[in-house]
């Protein structure tokens, strides 16, 4: 029997020490590993890892269609027959249309930082290009306003600052299901036992809310901007915003206090005005702005869900332009109130290291980052991040795209919004797009079922010729492979992974058990199948070599040491929080934006041209099927589609005890659901023009009237009638995006009927 | 010596944490059932809604009741440190009736393969290496601890009852409570 020092590799924004027990090759249990830190503990995903390792339906072999594409049927085929088919298809593609046929679906399903869908980025480019799509889903809202406003995304206080808070506001965020950061449910419940006032702004009674905060704040979803400018509104009536640092710091407020007051448009934006829109009383918007106002320091910590609404960029702007009202910018204690994603290892130490999905948006801004506090220790490796992916033949000496905010993004036409993808594949470059998309290539994640308006993704799919997706289970999209392939999961191969943003600390995945059956790693698919197109280069260095590679851009200065202890953490002497010198001495320490202030107003988004859509002031903008959408009368209710416990997006949905461990339930407000004749645990149907799924009903208080919830992730199951028996929200959810990229899958109306 | 649990219900999160590392340490398959049970407590009316969650395991009662229901006496409270084991799980005719004993549900039948029951040791194994069992070093906020009752009633005071709760004067379980802060 041996130990492995581990780590949970996924996408809910923490990162985790396990301890791997490995018995004649064999995983027989996993345990929260001791680094000494009681804020490092795992949640139930990772402790139980082996039953998804070896699930009964976990892939073994390379497989093949044999029935119609989507019809679920294959057959075993070796490795060589496989590959040979992908290298030949795309190279004829290639070939015959152009690389930018080819469109990559990578995923973020392995969050480790070597084993990641760069894979896939870095060999589609050496093979001669792709179509690649930008929208980070879960935050692209907080990344525009991030880069809009501060000009960097590494904004954000360490976890342990939220001690130095007087008062924390959690705005659309429940880490005690979706864990955001490993350390945070530590430290709010030490928050919470210190004193310190929480309060829970949120559609939804979550858990956090119970857990932490005295009083929760039930808002309709994709309302929240609406609520934070009528808070404004009462700081500046009471004259309790601090004007210093208005003055000091900040650009264009006098536009927004314009906006706020009623004389840009003659509508005050009172707290009678926020009521109708958001559903919170006025009386409860002016305490809690009055209570956040005079309570210092005070923290507002945005979740990323009201984000993903149409105009969610402009919650996320206005949570920003709260905070550094009321002076809560680069003081401990405070918040910067929007991506909150400062304290990696990475961003602390000039590597800013996120997901290759994100670099479409971000190349500009990677140089843009805020003198730090703390000198990072030495690194090797300035310059290129993760496995390094080259330039993409197919973007050189493109336009921007229409959406290219100018300095903000800077993608070029070629990409696709995520949002779009179907439409993409549908419509082509007679419907406006760069390109025809003919092959889709997915790795590392189920971008059928994780998307929006999933009926239409199908009627895409069956457009192409090619469709590759490596997986560990015959996932939604698996079934529409043509080609489907068995991957590694983190248990079985070396890895590095860190969390999102939040905690500066890296933990060593050691390999604790050979590939199940015939499965590969990514990585080495590729390998080989560059070999069979002729391509060189693609992976010349061992995996040691890229993992020390990779350990050393993030500053760690012992790669061994750290192999064997499997943790590195950068210590600090007091918590981190970014922006302290620009506080402290604007004069040296500019902001990095254009005009070196924080931009409450951004003449980058003005050069935008639509402050219909796109204000350059934060404004409540209100979104399709949005409260005064004529659209309620046939589908009155606005679904929201969260994070439950039991999964991590669409992974675990498979695994039989985390399905027992709740029902796969629609959450309705014993309000909504009597006039509907719908009781507890009844069978129900959601619906729009989207498409329908069958679910079960759960009613509970915990939701507010006219809005119901279900959580995201399990999987699209649809019968010969189109009913989706699976429960998927993203039947529901529209293929539509923001201006400023946000992924809306929180904005959905819909109807529930009793089956 | 008895030995018992803590368990700060204004800590609990309701994450199961507990519940995933308890049947990982125990090597159980997916088929078995879980040995600690998180119950959700929800009341009120929207928008004043509360949501506590209830720790339920095996608590070593100081007065058993499955031992006298057990007709083949396989339950066995241990005299140095109170921890009820089954003895010989082999024999176990899978009755049910220490089941129905129990105020708290906490022999859990198996109902895949070998008939018979399960429940939480206060994971003896580790507890010999000097380690507390699995639940207590897992959870997030930690919210679960155990020791001597002594040693419970000197760190966290004397609560014995809390709502939702069965009547701990049936079995006497050596357990402490914390109670949610229901001052808002």
């Amino acid at each position: 029997m041996k130990v492995v020092p581990s780590v949970c590799c996924h996408d809910c924004g923490g990162s985790c020490p396990l301890n791997i027990y490995v018995e004649d090759g064999r995983i027989t249990k996993i345990e929260a590993r001791d680094v000494g830190l009681p804020a490092m503990r795992p949640c139930l995903r990772g402790l139980l890892y082996h039953y998804r390792v070896y699930a009964p339906d976990r892939l073994k072999y390379p497989m093949k269609r044999s029935g119609e594409r989507g019809e679920g049927k294959f057959v075993r085929v070796s490795w060589d027959e496989a590959l040979d088919e992908v290298a030949e298809r795309i190279t004829h593609i290639k070939d015959t249309y152009g690389p930018a046929a080819i469109l990559n679906l990578g995923g973020s399903g392995p969050s480790g930082r070597f084993h990641s869908s760069a894979a896939l980025s870095r060999f589609l480019n050496m093979a001669g290009g792709q179509t690649k799509y930008w929208n980070l889903r879960s935050q692209q809202g907080g990344l525009f306003a991030s880069l809009a406003t501060y000009g960097t995304i590494n904004e954000g206080s360490d976890r342990a600052d939220l001690l130095n808070s007087k008062m924390i506001i959690l705005w659309g965020c429940n880490p005690a299901e979706s864990i955001f950061g490993t350390e945070t449910r530590w430290y709010l419940t030490q928050a919470k036992e210190k004193g310190i006032k929480i309060i829970c702004v949120d559609p939804r009674f979550t858990d956090s809310a119970a857990s932490w905060a005295s009083s929760w704040v039930p808002i309709r979803p994709g309302t929240d901007a609406a609520m934070l400018v009528a808070m404004a509104y009462i700081i500046l009536e009471q004259g309790l915003q601090s004007q210093h640092f208005l003055d000091t710091y900040t650009v264009g407020f006098d536009k927004f206090r314009d906006y706020v007051t009623g004389v840009e448009d003659g509508v005050a934006k009172t707290p009678e005005w926020a009521e109708g829109i958001t559903g919170v009383p006025a009386e409860t918007i002016k305490t809690l702005a009055w209570e956040y106002a005079t309570t210092k320091p005070a923290a507002i910590i945005p979740g990323f869900a009201p984000g993903r609404t149409a105009r969610g960029e402009q919650y996320h702007r206005a949570a920003t332009t709260l905070s550094v009202m009321t002076g809560n910018i680069g003081i401990h204690g405070g918040a910067t109130a929007c991506l909150g994603t400062a304290t990696t290892l990475s961003a602390m130490t000039g590597n800013i290291g996120i997901h290759d999905g994100a670099t479409a948006c971000l190349e500009e801004n990677l140089s843009a980052l805020p003198p730090r506090e703390i000198e990072p220790p030495p690194s090797d490796h300035p310059d290129d991040f993760d496995l390094p992916v080259p330039p993409n033949p197919v973007e050189k000496d493109q336009p921007l795209h229409e959406y290219a905010v100018k300095g903000i993004y800077r993608h070029t036409v070629d990409k696709i919004n995520f949002s779009k993808t179907w439409d993409a594949i549908l419509r082509g470059k007679a419907g406006g797009y760069f390109s025809d998309i003919k092959m889709l290539y997915s790795v590392g994640g189920d971008s059928l079922n994780q998307s929006c308006e999933i009926n239409r993704a199908v009627e895409a799919i069956k457009t192409l010729e090619f469709v590759v997706v490596h997986d560990h289970f015959m996932t939604p999209l698996a079934r529409f492979a043509d080609i489907l392939l068995p991957a590694t999961t983190w248990c079985e191969r070396n890895d590095i992974n860190f969390p999102w943003g939040f905690g500066h600390y890296a933990l060593y995945a050691n390999k604790a058990i050979e590939p199940f059956y015939e499965s590969k790693n990514d990585l080495d698919i590729f390998t080989e199948l560059a070999a069979k197109m002729g391509i060189s280069g693609y992976n010349d260095k061992t995996e040691d070599e890229w993992l020390r590679l990779i350990a050393a851009k993030q500053g760690i200065p012992d790669y061994d040491a750290f192999k064997a202890s499997g943790f590195y953490k950068l210590e600090t002497l007091e918590p981190y929080v970014s922006f302290q010198n620009q506080i402290k001495d604007p004069g040296h320490y500019p902001f990095p934006t254009p005009s070196g202030k924080v931009e409450i107003f951004s003449q980058r988004i003005a050069d935008f041209n639509r402050p219909d859509v796109l204000p350059p002031i934060p404004k409540y903008v209100e979104g399709w099927e949005g409260p005064t959408d004529p659209k309620r009368e046939q589908y009155p209710l606005q679904l929201i589609t969260t994070h439950s416990r039991k999964r991590t997006h669409s992974q675990f949905h498979n695994i039989p005890w985390y399905g027992q461990l709740e029902p796969h339930e629609v959450w309705v407000n014993p309000i909504d659901a009597k006039p509907r004749d719908i009781k507890d645990h009844d069978q129900v149907k959601v619906f729009n023009d989207r498409g329908v799924i069958s679910i079960q009903a759960k009613l509970t208080n915990r939701i507010m009237p006219g809005v119901v919830n279900i959580y995201q992730g399990a999987w699209y199951e649809p019968d010969p009638s189109g009913l989706d028996r699976g429960g998927c929200v993203n039947v529901l959810t529209r293929g539509e995006h923001s201006p400023g990229g946000a992924f809306c899958s929180n904005t959905a109306l819909v109807q529930v009927e009793k089956i | 010596m008895q030995i018992g649990f803590y368990f700060d219900q204004s800590r609990c999160i309701g994450c199961c944490a507990c519940v995933a590392a308890c049947r990982s340490w125990n090597q159980l398959d997916q088929e078995m059932p879980d040995l600690i049970q998180i119950v959700p407590q929800e009341g009120g009316e929207f928008p004043n809604v509360s949501l506590s969650y209830l720790f339920l395991s095996c608590f070593h009662c100081i007065e058993p009741a499955c031992i006298p229901a057990c007709p083949d006496r396989l339950l066995v409270k241990r005299a140095e440190d109170g921890i009820v084991v089954i003895t010989d799980p082999e024999q176990c005719t899978g009755c049910q009736l220490c089941v129905e004993a129990c105020p708290y549900g906490a022999p859990k039948v198996v109902t895949a393969g070998k008939v018979g029951i399960v429940m939480c040791n206060l994971c003896l194994d580790r507890l010999s290496e000097g380690k507390a069992p699995v639940c207590v070093t897992t959870c997030p906020t930690e919210a679960l601890d155990v020791g001597t009752m002594e040693e419970l009633i000197a760190k966290y005071g004397e609560l014995r009852e809390l709502e939702g709760f069965a009547d701990y004067r049936k079995t006497n379980p050596p357990i402490i409570f914390q109670a949610r802060n229901l001052e808002k």
